[in-house]
């Protein structure tokens, strides 16, 4: 049982990892928060819906389709959202951002509807047998597929030419660009790593728990909560932090089967949604008391 | 003697109203190292950054190796032969100090190869390569952040105050590398407050003031004379 | 002049008129409507009126981006949708507690999440709506679940019943009226100024002795109590409360109506509201895309017109009418501040101690164990090289920073652990660098909202003053004899921004001394300055000083600092390395060595 819940857990933070990775990535590279970051998860989501209509095939073999049609999604919506801003305060950005993931989130309600749909799964969705155990297929693949595409990303931001130019820029645009990097066509390409990453979430999510158009506010606050527990700004951070969130959305509803004596003294303390309230109070007390996060640098307080 | 490599002909800049720079004008030659002194605000990391066209001039213009330098972008400086090390210094703090030189080049193996040559003028940082940044020392980082402009094998490297936050010591080690790297056919501007030492390294230097160019001599001369104090500390 | 020729005079200048025109057609269009539902959709646009008024508080004059409005707008609808339905209170009742419950909520929120950056704030705000919809979603037996709760009764108030359709479109219409003029109050006069410096200029608003904390809490406050109004209001008006009232549309709905209308005008949250409600209602092949337009019009409208409609009316007003400025008050000396005073018994008490200060930056060691004294009535000079801490200290002096180890002493008073403003409040006044004026402010108000401190200014003080704010109207009157005192008084109805620079520092000094100071810290003060600017500015900082005025002054111009200066200290790589008179300093071999480098050193 504990086993059953670890690795659904681990699946669940594995999604939420990418869907971190990317949100950090653009807020490293631009210092701008990216709130239509959630609706690029469940564009991604619908995209994979619709392929699936078209190609009947798994959604494994869909993620690469997926994650580079979400590619040029980002590189499109980083013209929009963020270069005709780049210098102004980056509330204005957050504003922009807002306002075109409206705009992501009623084109798919008024093309497709409100009611949840259900994603392809990446591979099956039977149930394997390991000894005593049954695993889910596809808690399994979401688990091997994510961290894959991590240890890819890993790859390209620490081992390439590439990726160190991104990284240069995240930390020191003027110096980067006074060091001859063409420092707007980084931004692009984060806009369209951080968007392909979301979209793979999106893919992996829409399975097991379905996706409706107004999931998006619900992702960017998961990334938010992420990367606050993680420290604002560590990839690696942000990575911990998304599996903190799945342990505790996975075992905290979990806690009066696994401790049956909880289930007399609080029945409604361990709802789903008792736990999602005590999820953002403990983000409250985080951010009261040590709001650089676990691997973050000392925040930024108005003086 | 040849034409300058780079030329500053009357440039007048402002940061919104002060006028930072009033009309300046300088010049450096192949493979020749000048110095750029003067007092704080007197305007010397202004004209640094206009060289390097991260501050516009209102007026006057840039020359370099006979193209006129403005309307090119930033990252342009690099490609066409222009280091830049920055007040400061820069590094990138999360980059390791080989990632620092590598991604100022091009080119991979080309690159790897550069950054040897870097490691032999400066082998202190030999001893960091694998080191994040931000944990290099004050003295370490200037010299990578000197190594990372020599990256692309410039014409012209631009030192904006390599002494500051250094102890005398670094400082003297950082500088007296300025030989080494005129040796290898690249010229050298640097802006420094700290006189004695920038004297001691250069051909040439300015003494600018107040955003006006004070005078223009061999750096032996100025040295020798005395009235260098009352440039800094009034009379 | 009377009051009625005052008001026709006020009426007459600039757009007024045009302004004029557009209440009264706007007060007259809804005995034009003819349908019910036409009467509903014009209450409606007066609920987000209201609800925008209230999110510029917040959004506009502190400028943080709260996601928290539509969350205070739903908790008030259900406030009123419960009581009124399930215990059949009165509107006396539910309209009270539609009011101070969310105003209870943003003050526990406000805690934690207000003093922190934008992202953080607006992602921590709408965080909490995430968790309040999920109560009412969860919380079945009270909110109704995702149902809700029907059939809530008309505004009944004190017996008197607002009667559907014109009723309860003229009680939402009176909020917006009354809340249009509580707002118009609260940001006229001093307050107002206070919250411009405050958005524009955190650093400076502190150093001239405003607690921006404060001021943000204060509008948070505020604006969930517009907010809780609203949705009182609404729930009467659409007679049903569900979940809708806590979705995100609704946060959309107020976000674009501010952004679009104007977010510091009131007039463009009328507008907004007018135009953004009646958007579906108007095109109606929109209505199942008008969310997608209002996302689109955020969009254009924060790239292209980030201050709104109205904002765009305003600078084209300025161009094609512009305004007379308004009439200079007549100047008056400030009454003496109780810290002004010399107290007797403290003579011979330096004016300023420092003690063995250490400051670090990460590893870096900015002051390692600095220490002087400065007398009463005496110019103190600090010079050092660039990186050498002198600009550290002043933030240290004035609370900016906090040092690690060691004390600042005012007058044998221990500072060390207040905060900023309060420093500055205590005599403490200082200059910056880079002039921190308010650019978009005329001359004479940046220097007037330095008396913030000394007027006992607050809210409640701001919303109960009369046609004219008296503390605004001696505040200016104050600064006149200070801009006078220091001959920068003929720019004073120029806007800050345009002034040349030597005025612009004449400008911040005058602010500085709004402060009543004890104590002036002048950061390279002569940058900028023209030779006979310099000689001025030391002239009258001598004048000060021999009417007891503490004047520490950061420079690199020796020309201006010598002269000027009774004793300096050096510092060098965060170290006192000197200290003595200026000719002293002048000749001392380790200041040299400071600035030149030692000669020594030069040998290889």
């Amino acid at each position: 049982m504990l086993l059953q819940i670890s690795l659904n857990a681990l699946a669940l933070g594995a999604a939420y990892g990418l869907l971190a990775l990317g949100f950090v990535m653009i807020l490293n590279a631009t210092s701008a928060v990216n709130f239509a970051h959630g609706d690029m998860v469940m564009v991604g989501a619908y995209l994979a819906i619709a392929l699936h209509g078209v190609f009947n095939i798994p959604g494994a073999l869909l993620l690469p389709l997926v994650m580079a049609l979400m590619a040029l999604l980002g590189f499109v919506f980083s013209w929009f959202a963020y270069f005709p801003l780049k210098d102004r305060p980056p509330v204005s950005v957050f504003i922009s951002t807002i306002a075109i993931g409206i705009v992501f989130q009623n084109s798919i309600n008024a093309v497709q509807g409100a009611e949840p749909r259900k994603g392809p799964a990446l591979l099956g969705e039977g149930q394997l047998a390991l000894g005593s155990l049954t695993i889910s297929e596809q808690s399994l693949s979401i688990i091997g597929v994510a961290l894959l595409l991590i240890v890819a990303q890993y790859y390209l931001l620490n081992r390439t030419g590439i990726g160190r130019k991104l990284r240069a820029t995240a930390q020191d645009r003027p110096m980067a660009e006074a060091l001859g990097i063409r420092v707007n066509r980084m931004i692009a390409l984060t806009f369209a790593i951080g968007s392909a990453l979301a979209g793979a979430a999106g893919l992996m999510l829409s399975n097991t728990f379905f996706t409706s158009p107004t999931d998006g506010s619900n992702y960017i606050l998961k990334a938010y909560i992420a990367v606050t527990i993680g420290g604002w700004g560590s990839l690696p951070g942000a990575l911990c932090g998304a599996l903190i969130i799945a342990l505790f959305e996975v075992v905290y509803p979990s806690l009066p089967v696994l401790i049956p004596a909880l289930k007399e003294i609080a029945p409604l303390l361990f709802t789903q949604t008792t736990s999602t309230i005590v999820l953002y109070i403990g983000l409250l007390c985080i951010m009261f008391f040590r709001p650089q996060g676990l691997f973050g640098e000392k925040v930024q307080k108005r003086v | 003697m040849s034409a300058p490599l780079l030329e500053v002909c009357d440039v007048v800049a402002r940061y919104g109203q002060i006028e930072a720079l009033r009309g300046v004008s300088l010049t450096v030659g192949v493979a020749e190292a000048v110095a750029l002194i003067g007092a704080n605000g007197a305007g010397k990391s202004t004209l640094m950054k206009c060289i390097m066209g991260m501050l516009p001039c209102a007026s006057g213009r840039v020359t370099f190796d006979g193209r006129p330098l403005s309307g090119r972008p930033v990252s342009n400086r690099a490609a066409i032969g222009i280091g830049y090390s920055p007040e400061g210094r820069r590094i990138f703090p999360g980059l390791t100090t080989h990632e620092n030189l590598l991604v100022a080049s091009n080119d991979r193996d080309r690159g790897k190869a550069r950054a040897e040559e870097v490691y032999a003028i400066f082998p202190a940082l030999r001893e960091k390569i694998q080191a994040m940044g931000w944990s290099l020392s004050g003295g370490q980082q200037q010299m990578l952040s000197v190594g990372r402009a020599l990256m692309l094998r410039p014409r012209l490297l631009l030192l904006d105050e390599p002494s500051l936050g250094l102890s005398p010591l670094l400082m003297t080690e950082v500088l007296n590398r300025i030989a080494d790297i005129t040796a290898t056919g690249t010229a050298v501007l640097i802006a420094e407050q700290n006189v004695h030492k920038a004297l001691s390294v250069t051909n040439r230097a300015y003494v600018i003031k107040l955003g006006r160019m004070l005078q223009s001599s061999p750096s032996r001369e100025l040295l020798a004379s005395g009235d260098l104090t009352s440039a800094f500390l009034g009379a | 002049m009377s009051g009625i020729a005052q008001t026709i005079n006020w009426s007459k200048t600039g757009i007024r008129p045009l302004l004029i025109l557009c209440v009264l057609l706007l007060a007259i269009w809804p005995f034009t409507m003819t349908s019910a539902y036409q009467i509903r959709i014009f209450t409606i646009v007066g609920i987000y009126a209201l609800l925008s008024l209230g999110y510029q508080f917040i959004f506009g004059h502190v400028g943080a981006l709260a996601l928290t409005q539509g969350t205070f707008f739903g908790v008030g609808a259900y406030v009123t949708g419960i009581l009124s339905t399930r215990y059949g209170w009165g509107g006396e009742y539910t309209l009270m507690l539609s009011v101070l419950i969310p105003i209870a909520l943003a003050a526990m929120i406000a805690a934690p999440v207000l003093r922190l950056d934008s992202h953080y704030f607006a992602l921590a705000t709408l965080g909490i709506g995430q968790v309040l919809l999920l109560i009412a979603v969860a919380w079945q037996e009270v909110t109704g679940g995702s149902n809700g709760l029907s059939g809530i009764p008309a505004l009944k108030f004190l017996g008197m019943e607002a009667s559907k359709g014109y009723g309860i479109m003229a009680v939402v219409w009176g909020f917006v009226v009354a809340g249009a003029f509580l707002s118009w109050r609260i940001t006229r006069g001093l307050y107002g100024a206070a919250l411009t410096i405050s958005r524009e200029n955190p650093i400076a608003a502190l150093a001239i002795g405003i607690d921006t904390a404060a001021l943000r809490y204060a509008m948070f406050l505020l604006s969930a109590l517009f907010a809780g109004v609203a949705g009182a209001l609404y729930a009467h008006t659409i007679k049903v409360v569900s979940v809708e009232a806590l979705e995100f549309p609704i946060m959309v709905a107020c976000l674009t109506i501010t952004v679009v209308g104007g977010r510091t005008h009131i007039a463009g949250a009328i507008l907004g509201a007018i135009l953004i409600i009646n958007l579906p209602e108007w095109f109606r092949a929109m209505e199942k895309y008008y969310l997608i337009a209002y996302g689109v019009a955020l969009l254009v409208m924060i790239v292209v017109a980030p201050l709104g409609l109205i904002g765009l009316l305003e600078q084209l007003r300025v161009k094609l009418w512009p305004e007379q400025p308004k009439q200079l008050p007549a100047a008056s000396a400030p009454v003496p501040a109780p810290h002004a005073e010399i107290m007797t018994g403290t003579h011979g008490t330096p004016l300023l101690e420092v003690k063995d200060i250490h400051k670090r930056f990460g590893g870096v060691r900015a002051l390692n164990g600095v220490s002087f004294s400065i007398a009463q009535g005496e110019i103190f000079g600090l010079i050092g090289p660039n990186g050498s801490g002198k600009t550290t200290m002043l933030n240290i002096i004035t609370g900016i920073y906090r040092a690690e180890a060691g004390s600042v002493f005012l007058l044998g008073d221990n500072i060390s652990k207040k905060p900023s403003f309060q420093i500055a409040r205590s005599g403490v006044a200082r200059t910056f660098q880079n002039i921190n004026l308010v650019d978009d402010m005329t001359v004479l108000d940046n220097v007037a909202v330095a008396r913030y401190g000394f007027e006992d200014a607050g809210l409640v003080q701001a919303a109960s003053a009369g046609w004219h704010d008296p503390a605004w109207q001696r505040a200016r009157a104050n600064a006149m004899f200070i801009l006078q005192a220091l001959g920068v008084d003929l720019v004073a109805n120029q806007m800050a921004g345009g002034l040349p620079y030597g005025s612009k520092r004449k400008v911040e000094i005058a602010r500085a001394l709004a402060l009543e100071p004890r104590l002036l810290l002048l950061d390279e003060p002569a940058a900028g300055l023209n030779e006979g600017e310099q000689h001025d500015l030391a002239d009258r900082l001598r004048t000060f000083a021999k009417n007891g005025l503490s004047i520490l002054v950061i420079e690199h111009n020796m020309p201006f600092l010598m002269p000027l200066a009774q004793r300096m200290a050096c510092l060098d790589h965060g170290e006192l390395i000197a200290e003595g008179t200026p000719l002293e300093i002048r000749n001392n071999p380790l200041v040299i060595a400071a600035y030149l480098g030692a000669p020594e050193e030069s040998t290889v």
